[in-house]
């Protein structure tokens, strides 16, 4: 349960994974995740392939990391959705500012 | 011991008989050879001694009919002789014969030549014994083989085979392979595969597979990343397996979307990422030693990751390639493999031609295997639908009343670990899950505890808001929040009905609705998304939502 992440240092790429609930009570533990993501970052990526569940205040943690980061729209991936998450950002119309896979 | 005296002469055979019935032998006798060839088919015979000349059939062909007879098993004949030596050795040998006494005979030598040949018919009949057992076990064991083999089939079957996608190659060097391909679907889409390659080969080697398999199955089924599998890989083998013994694999994750690619390479040959637009060819090297080598501790689960599109293909094979020899014994080199992969149309037929030609003429002495795959949109998999499940199944109510000190508790997980499972909801338990959290958080936070939502802005605002929840549970006094839920099956579908009310603060939409920020109000947009219906009564307190399935 909670938050991890990794480097890929040959490929530039940062990314944080979700297990379990992803909600409110991740709400520090996900921002200290990408405020200490290394300088020489390329990418950043969500990988939501352990995540049961995702409530609204996810989403604006979602929204929060994109501003906090200066990231323009599709440059945050999000990716291994389950249906059910997929679902859930599709609502929230997150398409237009993510990449959900 | 029984010895059978082939005589014509009445006076020769008694005497022998005399003397060695004296020495304890039990001793038949046969005055012609066609008789001693009926004694020899009745009895259990374990010597004969055989006069050369009789009338009709002389020792000779007696003797050659007694071997016959005899076959494998080693009956000694030793002839009885007044015939010069030289001749009737070379004789006796070319009848079959083991040996030959002159007479007059003398019994001390007689004695011990029995004696001899007795010996060495013991030790035939051992040997004889300890042969049939091997043919016994050999049949046992490859019986056994069958029955393993048929089992590591059945526990390598939850592969994934197209062909369009992944297609693969072993030539194993017995009937186990010590070299694994596994190659499954991953629960939100894409493709997991392992390649490896445990020490040595045969069943020794295979049975490593088993226990790789199934974790590697179970893992991917549960989500886990491929960095996570290979540390589990890891530990199993340094479990299960002797020291000596270890994993070279490779770990291969692509994503749904075909554009992805993450390897966990360890103690394997260089694989290779072709671009078959571009024929560019990346090499991709082992980052890490097999698993099973490395103890827990400082196990490296770091991966490597490729952007790749349709025009992509990873090539990985064992080193029963890489190490094959010719007949000078010189390792085939990377060059000619990368050769063989550039700009074929069939990576697998042209890598395989050019193994099958270097290693002409030289035994196999590896299992070999090679994976080829192509970068490529997988399609979603098709779960059937299944109404009729829906038809069969039957309205139901369950009401949960939760008073103060039960509010501590996650009420949430407890509903989803209730229903979440149940079968027409299966599908839709992540978002049954997230409805009820939203709902949930709004009764609770906003009604019950009366917080108020722009407590989640900063780290402090969190940290002073938890704090504060924390503290208005513990002192809750005389709450009450109910949740009803009704399952409601239709012709193809159903619905489940949800209802939550509390004896909390009134709830005032517009409010929440003010306070539309990153953090909130976003969750009653999802719940109006969600939901069919959605009411509000008792000034916010009840909620009452319809969820279709």
């Amino acid at each position: 349960m909670g938050i991890s992440n990794r480097f890929i240092k040959e490929a530039g790429e940062y990314q944080i994974a979700v297990t379990g609930k992803f909600d409110f009570s991740l709400l520090n533990e996900f921002r200290d995740a990408y405020e200490s993501a290394p300088t020489d970052a390329k990418k950043y990526v969500i990988d939501m392939r352990a995540v049961d569940m995702i409530d609204s205040s996810a989403l604006g943690m979602l929204l929060k990391m994109k501003r906090a980061l200066n990231l323009a729209d599709g440059e945050l991936d999000i990716i291994n959705c389950s249906t059910n998450v997929k679902k859930i950002l599709m609502i929230a119309k997150f398409e237009l500012m993510f990449s959900i896979q | 011991m029984k010895i059978l005296v082939v005589d014509d002469i009445d006076k020769n055979r008694s005497i022998l008989d005399r003397y060695l019935t004296a020495k304890g032998f039990d001793v038949i006798t046969a005055s012609s050879g066609a008789e001693s060839i009926v004694i020899v088919h009745q009895e259990e015979i374990d010597l004969v001694l055989m006069d050369v000349k009789m009338p009709d059939m002389d020792g000779y062909e007696a003797t050659r009919q007694i071997k016959d007879i005899a076959s494998e098993n080693y009956l000694p004949v030793i002839f009885v002789t007044a015939l010069s030596e030289e001749e009737a050795l070379e004789e006796a040998l070319a009848a079959g014969g083991d040996d030959f006494i002159s007479k007059p005979i003398s019994f001390g030598v007689l004695l011990s030549k029995i004696n001899a040949h007795s010996r060495i018919r013991e030790l035939h009949i051992e040997v004889n014994r300890k042969n049939n057992e091997l043919i016994t076990h050999n049949i046992r064991l490859n019986r056994e083989h069958e029955l393993v083999s048929h089992f590591f089939d059945q526990a390598q079957k939850f592969c994934f085979y197209d062909e369009k996608i992944v297609r693969s190659f072993s030539i194993p060097m017995s009937t186990f392979s010590g070299d694994t391909i596994l190659v499954v679907r991953r629960p939100h889409g894409g493709l997991a595969i392992l390649i490896g390659d445990f020490t040595g080969h045969g069943l020794s080697a295979a049975v490593g597979t088993l226990p790789v398999s199934q974790v590697f199955f179970q893992m991917v089924e549960e989500n886990a990343f491929i960095g996570d599998i290979a540390r589990e890989l890891n530990k199993q083998v340094n479990l299960l397996l002797p020291v000596e013994m270890f994993f070279a694999a490779s770990i291969i994750e692509l994503s749904a979307k075909g554009d992805r690619l993450m390897i966990w390479h360890g103690g394997m040959p260089n694989a290779y990422l072709l671009d078959q637009k571009t024929n560019e060819l990346t090499t991709i090297k082992s980052a890490h030693l097999p698993l099973g080598v490395r103890e827990q501790e400082e196990f490296d689960d770091s991966v490597q990751l490729f952007y790749v599109n349709q025009h992509h293909k990873l090539v990985s094979f064992t080193d029963g390639l890489s190490e094959a020899e010719n007949t000078d014994l010189e390792m085939i080199e990377a060059d000619m493999i990368e050769d063989a992969i550039v700009g074929s149309d069939d990576i697998i037929k042209s890598v395989m031609a050019l193994y099958q030609s270097y290693s002409e003429g030289i035994a196999q002495s590896d299992d070999v295997s090679i994976i080829e795959l192509s970068c490529l949109p997988l399609e979603a998999e098709i779960k059937p639908a299944n109404p009729a499940n829906i038809k069969a199944t039957v309205p139901w109510n369950i009401e949960l009343v939760v008073n103060d000190y039960l509010l501590k508790n996650d009420v949430v997980q407890n509903i989803i670990e209730l229903i979440g499972d149940y079968t027409p909801l299966k599908d839709h338990k992540g978002i049954i899950h997230t409805l009820l959290t939203e709902l949930y958080s709004n009764a609770l936070d906003h009604g019950i505890l009366g917080l108020e939502g722009d407590a989640k802005n900063s780290v402090e605002a969190f940290d002073r808001y938890y704090l504060e929840r924390h503290k208005r549970l513990d002192s809750l006094k005389d709450s009450c929040l109910t949740v009803k839920l009704s399952y409601l099956p239709e012709e193809q579908t159903a619905v489940l009905k949800i209802i939550m009310s509390h004896n909390g603060r009134s709830f005032n939409l517009d409010n929440i609705k003010a306070a539309d920020d990153d953090m909130h109000g976003r969750g009653m947009d999802l719940i109006n998304a969600i939901c069919e219906e959605v009411d509000y009564s008792d000034e916010g307190r009840c909620v009452s939502v319809a969820y279709r399935i």
